[in-house]
């Protein structure tokens, strides 16, 4: 009867257990990336991968962010106007509220200046700095590496990494055409085994389907995610 | 060889007052303290006999950083007294919803609509509360702002927050009405920096059954709207 009930209950935990895991491992982008890679030793394919890093944009665009920023379970709503110019290595940003109203702007060129007016009391400076100047840094300022190893992974993606001190950045593309033509799809940090850091890319059918229009951002360190549905101004 | 200097005189003269017409375009006027009271009162008692206002709406946004105006457009939903519903239908879809005090807000995103739970009820209730105020036709609020109000073809209001705080979000509202004072032509969020918001109605249609069904937010995405 124990043996039984033991066994009812195990079955009802194993259950449990499967039913949260396994959606958890499917729904994770990190997990089950270290799973057969192997090493790609085409230095040119290497160099090509490695520069389209910074091919991915022009030199000059503006552009609108409608975002939907989650932190703590909660939801609010901006709009980012944006100016980059990724020669001079900078970056304007103006975010506005839902209904009007600027909520904070930013002026930053990599090292030279960092400007960033808070118009609200519940923002903090320091958490615009550490959020969204990294964020737009990484999505429009990120330079070349300078001693990557290039990867393939079981989906025929490209991984493009490098270990700076204990971050390792990973650069996913993804095959469009064949033979070769790879456009980036993910952006990982990994900090001692754990995915700290991910950036997903959604092109659609406007822009000429060149540049990305949905872009996931989720930050474990920071606890906060980002969803963004972007417009380009060329 | 005269009349060569007439015409290209006449060709200076037309181009010199066409460029010099803006100037003397009658400039809006103050209007008194006594005269306002009078204003509001008016406008009050007009607004109130619109108890549904469907209208479209253009949001032109001048923005520093752009030389070019973006423009979104929508809807906006009103039934008095407190059912307020705001769309946006490009370039970005997004729904915003108050209902006897309570608020939803949805965004489409990436193919689907997502309920969103807001973090900043308060401050977006406190916003969507005015709205609903000034689309009755009640602009005074004292403990919040300083009104005046100006006079050219139609009337103006403008609206100046009075905390330090307010200030640094928003430097003030102009409320355009309409020729017959019982609507709104537009509204312009001045923020700073030479940054303004206008949203501008149209294709009015007031006083017609509108559901109460379209302002609830119990589903996972906003009640659809009946065209025009």
């Amino acid at each position: 009867m124990v043996n039984t009930q033991f066994f009812i209950l195990y079955k009802k935990n194993f259950l449990l257990f499967i039913c949260c895991v396994v959606p958890i491992i499917m729904g994770s982008g990190c997990s089950l990336h270290k799973i057969q890679q192997m090493e790609i030793i085409d230095l040119k394919l290497k160099n090509d991968i490695n520069n389209n890093i910074t091919d991915l944009y022009p030199d000059r665009f503006k552009a609108i962010h409608r975002v939907i920023l989650t932190l703590a379970e909660k939801n609010y709503v901006l709009n980012g106007y944006l100016f980059i110019d990724r020669p001079r290595r900078e970056i304007k940003l103006i975010a506005q509220n839902d209904l009007g109203g600027i909520v904070f702007d930013v002026h930053f060129i990599k090292n030279v200046e960092k400007t960033i007016h808070v118009n609200v009391n519940t923002i903090k400076q320091k958490w615009i700095e550490n959020s969204v100047l990294r964020d737009l840094e990484i999505l429009y300022l990120t330079e070349s590496l300078v001693s990557p190893t290039l990867f393939s992974d079981q989906h025929g993606n490209l991984i493009l990494s490098q270990k700076d001190s204990q971050i390792t950045q990973e650069f996913i593309y993804k095959q469009i055409h064949k033979p070769v033509q790879y456009r980036l799809k993910e952006i990982r940090h990994w900090k001692n085994g754990q995915c700290i850091y991910i950036v997903n890319f959604k092109y659609g059918t406007v822009s000429n389907n060149l540049y990305p229009e949905v872009i996931l951002i989720k930050d474990t360190k920071m606890k906060y995610n980002l969803q963004i549905n972007v417009r380009y101004f060329m | 060889m005269a009349s060569k200097i007439t015409i290209i005189s006449l060709i200076l003269l037309t181009a010199i007052l066409f460029i010099a017409a803006p100037l003397f375009a009658i400039e809006p006027k103050p209007i008194s303290d006594s005269e306002l009271n009078q204003l509001l009162e008016n406008v009050e008692k007009n607004f109130s006999k619109v108890k549904t206002l469907r209208t479209q709406l253009i949001q032109e946004k001048n923005i520093s950083l752009f030389s070019e105006t973006i423009t979104s457009t929508g809807l906006c939903i009103f039934k008095s007294p407190n059912k307020l519903r705001l769309d946006f239908i490009k370039p970005f879809k997004s729904s915003l919803i108050i209902n006897n005090n309570q608020i939803f807000k949805y965004e489409f995103f990436n193919g689907s609509w997502q309920k969103l739970n807001t973090g900043n009820e308060e401050m977006m209730l406190l916003i969507m509360e005015n709205i609903t105020s000034w689309l009755q036709g009640r602009f005074k609020n004292p403990d919040l702002y300083k009104i005046r109000a100006f006079k050219n073809e139609k009337v103006s209001v403008l609206l100046t927050p009075k905390a330090d705080e307010f200030k640094k979000f928003v430097s003030s509202f102009e409320l355009g009405l309409n020729r017959g004072m019982n609507g709104l032509d537009y509204i312009i969020i001045n923020e700073t920096k030479n940054n303004y918001t206008k949203i501008q109605f149209h294709n009015d249609e007031i006083n017609k059954e509108i559901p109460d069904i379209i302002f609830e937010g119990s589903n996972d995405k906003p009640h659809s709207v009946p065209q025009w």
